[in-house]
């Protein structure tokens, strides 16, 4: 009998180890950020273990940001990366579990203030009429539909835009810039194919449209066609390609690769105030000046300048992307900003603009900085830096 | 580096060779004894022979061969003896350089056997005291209970399996960390996947299976496949003798299974035939627990036709769309025992399930129209022929010739609700913007060859050859009945291993090295005109796996693989339907290593075994589906590294055929070894070597069982069971990332299931009930899926031979 005590001790023993090993790995606890001006929607991890968090950037112009026991996580509320801010408030369309949502952080979580049943439409491009008002389009049912968002009470109105037919060998719509100015929406749109057997040689439909619509009936006045190039800006639930300026003259640039056109130059187009045409006084072929580069995203940034996140040339849309100054009243190449290149994601919201300055996310192979461009000094200085091998810088935002 | 590694082991095998060789050939004028030992016609591996009076003895090997050298000339007593047989023993004269060829044919010891599956040595004891990090389960003890195979796997060392939700469900199967792909299935040694979809671990009731076997991280090469993380085989009753097992469990959410497996043999024609077959369904609608249900909206029935002013809030609701159906058949016919064939099968099988489908990634998104459906058939033939052209030399042989067809609906363009109720989608519910019927349907031809030689009782070779031919063809059924540009892959694995028993069989070494070579085609239109795109790959893989008996009971182990997970058509080239392709992908490969140690003992009807072991992965270029954000379709990329150091130990006890108890805890620590991140940067990711998220790390086992004969009558039997699973809390996501004042994580789940089981006429009629989660704990595995809640069976099962 002896010798079975002797195992129920050493069974014992190993009861003890299980539980000293689990006793190792005990939560940690946290500490809560404060609320602060700005914030960064950050990616870490290879898949399937990529994750999101929402951390908020004390200073643009100093110190650093780590993700180490900071950040609110994303994942299991908002995994995705097409998230639109305003006001400190976080909005996303979950097309896969059909709902749209309104959320918040507070104390370092992501909070959900509001999400309803939603799935009209799958979202690619969106507008704000006013504070209140969220305008969003997408396709649903093969059709290019809107709904009106009023973001207090997240109340929804619905409908289908009467754009043109999608033309034979095409089978769905596709959507770019959108832009509200004085009741009326602007929306770049195109058709584009879903046969994948053929990729990456996909067809291109060699006409692209800007839809005026009215705000207040939301019925499409007009399609404005365009054969000079194709993908009138990108979808913007990612990153902008349009704006309206201190003119206001509304201003897009296109993007052909977002639509697997490799042939196609990035074109900057303008319709101005009070008008319902493209000017055709006005052409930038922004890929003609600079060495066949095309605008992924573009921002305005007062006097008269804005910036182009620039994709160099291929026949690829990842690549690596530069900087470059515009002058938008003149369309013309001002220089290409010297900063290192940006290796990272491919849309990514990266500009904010403060007190007549741009800060500008660069995710480089050295050190990635927000960097400060001042256009009365033209001057880039290095800013806040993100450390602790952060693997996506995807959205930079000015919360207030 | 790797080609001075290759000759070096080329050289030390060419070495070993010539030296056994030269053994062979060695002097004449002594006697040897030699034969088989058998039951029918099934081979005895262990069992001892000796000579009564002398100290000379043998075990006979994996091939029940046995060889007793260098006798002098005389008479002998040979004296052979096996647990769970009756003791034989046989007198012999030996005349100067006879080589007497004496078989065996044991008789069985029913009353030795029956203590045996309680502590003796059993053929699962012996795979334990192979090289092989290995875990072998006999299946006997859970004949009665309604579990399929993965709940009993899901039981032992290493070994996680991860479920969507109930019967029928996604499961992912883990060995030591690695999973998916990176695990391959077999039923006795063939693919399990060339039967069709339905020949699954989740399927297949327990009563078709007599054993079951984990091989971690190094897979012997009779499995020929490229499972780079480990393989499960299921070994089925092989005996040639006249059984019928018929079994039916019913239990909560409307769940039934049924399965019969039966052979009859003519014992004058020696024909055989074997029939196997199981049906499952269920509706598992099993509760839900705080889901989001909807409120408001303007209504017609279920149907919400205006969606403004619905609301969410949380409750209970039952799941509404899980059906599941599976149903699988089989037949073979053969003979047994004839000059040309030990074996010679011809079978002929049919499966089918039907699945609806319930949520999806997580349980936000709730389908409430998606169905599946799979159907198979397949033709096979097994030939075995031991002793071809010289003694010693065996060969078996099988191919197959199957088609899968796998279907997934989705039509609806609705999103669903907990409740039931749902709205209009713009697209569909899985968020195809067309209905999709989509179909994916694969001829195959597989064939293997195993030749086996054994040179001495101490040396032995083994060859082994696989070819799997595979057409993939994928459409949407709605649009085209075809597929214009199909893809195929023709995989070739070749295998040699050489096995050495050394020290009166006290160390056994096996080296093998596995030649992968792969043809990847697929037709692609460009420009209107088709054209063929192909590449081919080969790898070599290598290892060993060694075992060192320091005592009868004491062993130690050591194995070692460089294995490869090879990449399949669809990775590649895509389908031109969901997936695109990437032609630059490259295999996934993986260094395997095992460390250990097992130790077993008797103090009179006390058993007592430990084993314990360490194992090491280091993983690189896993392949992971990645959704491309332009065109909404995924792209497989080699995207991460991972390096895995564990350790597992298990420890049984058991008295007599009167209890038992195992123990078993598993810690796993599987960091990211990603050094070259998402982004070009000379920085290294934060992520690197940290844990890998998402995964449990620990976890472990208990099980305890209880049972009494003839307590309630004579030749009846009366037995409990309680099993209980540990999984430590894990987090979804990164460790270290995060505010971890609100860490998304999967919390610590102890599940209890308990089982009463009595039989009557020494096993014939059997009746148990089952409860399992008995505490209705909250459980899920992935995403926080919830999984059943506590559950009741019932099962009966006639059993005779």
């Amino acid at each position: 009998m002896n010798t079975l005590f002797k195992y129920t001790a050493e069974l014992l023993m190993l009861v003890m180890l299980v539980l000293s090993i689990s006793g190792c790995e005990k939560r940690k606890e946290g500490q809560v950020e404060e609320g602060t001006n700005y914030a960064a929607i950050l990616c870490v991890g290879s898949w399937p273990n990529t994750a999101y968090y929402i951390s908020s950037i004390p200073s643009l112009t100093s110190g650093t940001i780590s993700l180490k026991g900071n950040g609110a996580e994303m994942t299991g509320k908002v995994y995705a990366q097409d998230v639109i801010q305003r006001d400190g408030f976080y909005y996303h369309m979950n097309s896969t579990s059909g709902r749209f949502g309104k959320y918040h952080v507070e104390n370092g979580s992501l909070l959900i203030d509001k999400e309803i049943p939603f799935a009209y439409l799958s979202w690619s491009s969106y507008a704000w009429a006013d504070k209140n008002t969220l305008v969003i389009f997408g396709k649903g049912n093969s059709e290019a539909r809107y709904a009106v968002v009023k973001v207090d009470k997240m109340t929804i109105k619905t409908g289908k835009l009467e754009l043109g037919k999608i033309p034979a060998g095409f089978q769905q719509y596709s959507f770019g810039f959108a832009q509200y100015r004085d009741s009326k929406l602007f929306l770049g749109y195109g058709f584009a194919s879903n046969d994948w057997s053929v990729f990456p040689n996909m067809p291109v439909y060699p006409k692209s449209y800007v839809a005026v619509i009215d705000y207040h009936t939301m019925a499409v006045e007009k399609s404005l066609e365009e054969t000079r190039t194709t993908g009138l800006g990108s979808m913007n639930i990612y990153a902008p390609s349009s704006f309206v300026d201190d003119n206001n003259d509304l201003y897009f640039i296109s993007d052909p690769v977002a639509g697997y056109d490799y042939k196609s130059p990035s074109i900057m187009y303008r319709i101005k105030s009070g008008s319902t045409v493209i000017d055709p006084d006005y052409f930038f072929n922004y890929s003609a000046a600079s060495n066949n580069e095309k605008g992924a995203a573009m921002w305005y940034i007062g006097n008269g300048k804005g910036i182009v996140r620039s994709r160099i040339s291929g026949n690829n849309i990842d690549l690596e992307h530069y900087y470059r100054l515009i002058d938008v009243k003149s369309g013309t190449m001002i220089k290409k900003l010297d900063l290192p290149a940006d290796k990272g994601e491919r849309m990514v919201n990266a500009v904010i603009v403060e007190d007549g300055k741009a800060f500008i996310a660069v995710n480089a192979v050295d050190r990635d900085y927000i960097w400060q461009y001042n256009p009365a000094s033209d001057q880039l200085t290095k800013g806040v830096e993100f450390i602790g091998g952060i693997d996506y810088i995807l959205r930079i935002e000015k919360l207030k | 580096m790797h080609n001075i590694k290759i000759m070096t082991y080329r050289k030390i095998l060419l070495l070993i060779l010539l030296s056994t060789f030269s053994f062979a050939a060695h002097s004449q004028t002594t006697s040897t004894i030699s034969g088989y030992v058998k039951d029918g016609s099934e081979l005895i591996t262990g069992a001892s022979i000796f000579l009564k009076g002398t100290k000379q003895g043998v075990v006979s090997n994996a091939q029940g061969y046995y060889e007793l050298k260098n006798l002098a000339p005389g008479s002998y007593n040979v004296t052979i003896s096996f647990l769970g047989y009756k003791k034989d023993s046989k007198q012999v004269t030996l005349k100067p350089g006879q080589n007497l060829n004496l078989n065996f044919s044991l008789k069985k010891d029913q009353q030795q056997l029956h203590d045996v599956n309680i502590n003796g040595k059993t053929k699962t004891q012996q795979m334990k005291e192979s090289g092989f990090s290995v875990n072998a389960i006999e299946t006997k003890k859970y004949a009665n209970t309604t579990a399929d195979l993965n709940q009993i796997l899901n039981r032992s060392t290493g070994v996680r399996i991860r479920e969507q939700g109930g019967l029928g469900s996604d499961f992912k199967f883990s060995i030591n960390g690695l999973s998916g792909k990176q695990v391959k299935f077999f039923i006795d040694g063939i693919p399990m996947d060339v039967m069709g979809t339905a020949m699954s671990l989740n399927n297949i009731p327990v009563n078709m299976a007599e054993r079951l076997e984990v091989y971690k991280g190094v897979v012997p090469v009779q499995l020929g496949a490229d499972a780079m993380g480990g393989a499960v085989n299921v070994v089925t009753n092989q005996k040639v003798s006249n059984y019928l097992d018929l079994s039916h469990s019913y239990g909560s959410f409307q769940t039934n299974r049924s399965s019969l497996t039966g052979q009859y043999v003519d014992q004058k024609t020696g024909l055989i035939i074997k029939g196997s077959g199981f049906f499952n369904s269920s509706e598992n609608s099993y509760k839900m627990k705080n889901v989001d249900l909807v409120t408001g909206g303007l209504r017609d029935g279920n149907f919400i036709y205006d969606v403004n002013g619905a609301e969410y809030y949380k409750g209970d609701a039952r799941r509404f769309h899980d059906n599941y159906l599976s149903a699988l058949g089989q037949v073979e016919v053969g003979i047994t025992n004839k000059s040309w064939a030990d074996v010679l099968f011809i079978g002929g099988g049919y499966n089918e399930g039907r699945q609806d489908l319930q949520t999806g990634f997580d349980q936000q998104t709730v389908y409430g129209k998606v169905r599946r459906a799979n159907f198979a058939k397949s033709a096979t033939l097994r030939y075995k022929k031991n002793n071809l052209f010289t003694e010693g030399l065996n060969l078996s042989v099988f191919a197959a010739r199957s088609k899968d067809t796998y279907k997934t609906t989705d039509t609806a363009f609705r999103n669903y609700n907990w409740d039931g109720t749902y709205f209009t989608k713009g697209y569909t519910e899985m968020g195809n913007n067309v209905k999709t019927m989509s179909n994916i349907i694969r001829p195959r031809t597989y064939a293997m060859a195993n030749l086996s030689y054994m040179i001495n009782n101490q040396h032995s070779l083994n060859l082994n050859y696989t070819i799997d031919h595979l057409r993939n063809k994928s459409f949407n059924q709605l649009q085209t009945d075809r597929d214009s540009v199909p893809g195929l892959i023709n995989k070739q694995i070749l295998g040699f291993a050489y096995q050495q028993n050394l020290l009166d069989n006290r160390l056994s070494n096996t080296i093998f090295g596995k030649y992968y070579h792969l043809g990847l085609e697929r037709s692609k239109s460009i420009a209107g005109r088709y054209m063929t795109q192909d590449t081919t790959f080969s790898n070599f893989g290598y290892g060993i796996a060694s075992r060192y008996k320091v005592t009868e009971g004491i062993g130690l182990k050591a194995s070692y693989e460089h294995s490869y997970r090879l990449q399949e058509t669809e990775e590649v080239f895509g389908d031109g339907l969901n997936v695109l392709g990437n032609p630059n992908l490259k295999p996934e490969s993986s260094h395997n290593l095992n460390l250990g140690a097992y130790y077993s003992f008797q103090v009179n009807k006390n058993s007592f075994f430990f084993e314990a072991s360490g194992f090491y992965r280091n993983a690189k270029d896993f392949i992971f589906p990645v959704p491309d954000v332009r065109s909404k379709l995924i792209k497989n990329e080699n995207q991460s590294s991972v390096r895995i150091t564990g350790f597992e130990s298990e420890a049984r006890y058991s008295y007599a055929q009167l209890l038992s108890l195992t123990l078993n805890l598993t810690y796993q620590n599987a960091v990211n070894t990603t050094k070259e991140g998402q982004t070009e940067s000379y920085s290294v990711p934060g992520t690197y070597l940290n844990k890998i998220p998402n995964q449990p790390w620990l976890f472990g086992n208990a099980d305890f069982t209880i049972g009494q004969d003839n307590l309630l009558g004579k030749d009846t039997r009366l037995q409990f069971n309680w099993f209980t699973q540990y999984v430590n809390w894990f987090y979804l996501t990164w460790e270290s990332k995060g505010n971890p004042l609100d860490k998304s994580d999967i919390p610590t789940q102890f599940v209890h299931s308990a089982s009463l089981s009595y039989s009557l006429q020494k096993g014939k009629y059997n009746i148990s009930a089952e409860c399992r989660n008995l505490t209705n704990q909250l459980t899920y595995d992935n995403f926080k899926l919830q999984k059943p809640g506590r559950s009741f069976s019932v099962k009966f099962r006639y059993f005779i031979q």
